[in-house]
């Protein structure tokens, strides 16, 4: 063993002065007084305390950054995110076209685990790379893009629920969102293939339409708040939310959100009908099951910043969780917000990439100019 | 100039542009919370179908004169004649090439042919399609599954669909 390797002993207790507090899993909770002593209810990591290995394993789940990466704000929340909203988003557009929907797997429940059944299907058929694609790059990228996706899970907090605090996190984590768009290209460049290049095209045209009114309008809200801190910013919307303050943000976020994650009317590099889903054109089996879901888990993504940036973040009556109550207040308000961006495929055509690019080069870098002006006018007013 | 018609692209202001997006909001929103479905439910619901909807064919024997008619008629040539026991020829309809034109029972003579409205019917294999004379006569094993009968219809211009209890007779073989 080198000198400065950590043993089991320290890395356990690493893991233990750094836990998420959750009554009876990490917090033991007092149930009775029984003649002047308390009685408690023993926590889950108290009962493992003593077993070898099993003790390291539940305590670095409950781990404050390894708890926010694998469970709340990060993969076992997007992976839920992911399996709700493209039912709810089959359920809902085939409700406005006069359909049913997925209904036939588990009927009871009006077909909730289609898409869980879809990814068992994704897993068991042959992932097949045709002859002309970068078969290493055609591989790697659609694994690749899972980096993009997890890295702003360190800097965005839910709550208690941390991995990284830095008073950076707003601008880091539009930096690691705007790297997806960057695997798409690569992904579409790697298939080789005609409608996967016009797709990616496509994507890189788009790119460059909402990147910057989006970058304004978040940094609107960063400079009317006085600081990119997410914790600062959830605090200072304790009583007026974001959305009230500077509807413009709001507005223009909303819009290069829709826009980012290729949801209607925007759904330009995906589009079925004409370019058979674009770069992703060439996949099959559980590659494309992963870059099917890319555009859901941007969506995840940029619903938590929308919901820090204007909704008030983590802000909302207790839940006796424990520290798990802001988590999810912040998961609910990501939710709503998922929904309310998938029901647009239900009422919205698509719109052609020329007038795309006119409404993100004119209209919507307008209102990002607008939403920045009202912001320095906030941060002058000195009102927060 | 006459004749000449110009096609102006519509090009809306602000606040149309802004009243048509509600608009499509407002109705999406209704249809979520009052959805007027169309689909059928196949196995569990089954179309009400029209009286004269040409389905599988029922043949009477009783009545039939070997005057080859239906034979000649069909345009699949689908139906051919064989010799029966009793040394009158009598009709077998091949499934596989069956185009349910009826031009068979319109053309029978005495009305051996009647159409019915059973039109859903699986066959093992495609030597089972070809129906001998035997195989007609006996009635065809039904199983059902259906709880409601789907019928649609025009109410103030909208097209609305109406569920009934399930129709008794599924075969529904046209009375003389």
């Amino acid at each position: 063993m080198g000198g400065n390797m950590l043993g089991y002993n320290e890395l356990l207790s690493m893991f233990r002065e750094n836990m998420v507090s959750i009554p009876l899993l990490t917090k033991k909770v007092a149930l009775f007084q029984y003649g002047g002593n308390v009685v408690y209810a023993n926590s889950l990591v108290d009962v493992l305390a003593n077993v070898p290995l099993l003790n390291l394993i539940v305590s670095a789940i409950f781990w404050r950054p390894l708890f926010a990466i694998l469970i709340l704000p990060g993969l076992t929340g997007i992976m839920l995110a992911l399996l709700y909203i493209i039912w709810f988003e089959r359920k809902l557009t085939a409700k406005v076209q006069w359909r049913f929907g997925p209904l036939e797997i588990s009927r009871s429940i009006g077909g909730l685990i289609q898409p869980l059944a879809d990814g068992i299907r994704y897993f068991f058929q042959e992932v097949i790379v045709h002859r002309e694609a970068h078969r290493p790059h055609f591989l790697q990228f659609p694994l690749l893009s899972f980096l993009p996706v997890l890295l702003p899970i360190l800097v965005i907090p839910a709550g208690a629920i941390y991995a990284i605090r830095t008073p950076y996190a707003i601008p880091i984590a539009v930096g690691l969102i705007a790297l997806i768009p960057i695997v798409i290209v690569a992904i579409g460049w790697a298939s080789n293939s005609k409608y996967a290049f016009i797709g990616s095209m496509r994507e890189v045209f788009m790119y460059f339409a909402y990147e910057i009114a989006m970058i304004i309008a978040a940094m609107a809200m960063v400079i009317a708040y006085g600081s990119a801190d997410a914790f600062v910013i959830v605090e200072k919307q304790s009583i007026v939310p974001g959305i009230l303050l500077n509807p413009f943000a709001c507005l223009a976020f909303f819009i290069a959100t829709i826009m980012a994650t290729s949801r209607f009317p925007f759904e330009i590099p995906e589009a079925d009908q004409e370019v058979v889903f674009g770069p992703f054109v060439e996949y099959t089996g559980i590659i494309f099951g992963v870059v099917m879901t890319l555009a859901y888990e941007k969506l995840y993504l940029l619903c938590l910043l929308l919901s820090i940036l204007f909704l008030g973040g983590w802000n909302g009556p207790y839940i006796p969780l424990g520290d798990l109550s802001p988590a999810i207040w912040l998961y609910i308000k990501t939710i709503v917000l998922m929904m309310i961006f998938v029901f647009f495929r239900s009422i919205y055509g698509r719109y052609r990439l020329d007038q795309a690019m006119r409404i993100g080069w004119g209209s919507l870098l307008g209102l990002a100019f607008v939403s920045l002006g009202v912001g320095i006018g906030i941060a002058c007013t000195g009102w927060l | 100039m006459p004749g000449v018609f110009k096609i102006t692209v519509p090009s809306p202001n602000f606040p149309e542009r802004v009243k048509g997006h509600l608009t499509a909001l407002a109705v999406g929103v209704r249809e979520v919370i009052r959805p007027n479905r169309m689909t059928i439910q196949y196995p569990r619901e089954r179309r009400k179908l029209p009286d004269r909807f040409r389905g599988m064919l029922q043949f009477d024997i009783s009545k039939c004169i070997s005057c080859f008619q239906c034979a000649f008629v069909c345009p699949a040539n689908a139906i051919v004649m064989k010799r029966g026991p009793d040394g009158k020829f009598y009709p077998c309809v091949n499934y596989s090439k069956c185009v349910f034109c009826h031009f068979c029972a319109d053309t029978c003579t005495k009305g051996a042919w009647k159409p019915s409205k059973f039109m859903d019917v699986a066959f093992p294999t495609i030597e089972d399609m070809l129906l001998t004379t035997e195989v007609l006569l006996k009635p065809p094993k039904v199983e059902r599954e259906d709880k409601r009968t789907v019928v649609y219809e025009l109410r103030e211009g909208d097209l609305i669909m109406k569920k009934l209890p399930p129709e008794e007779d599924i075969i529904g073989v046209e009375k003389d």
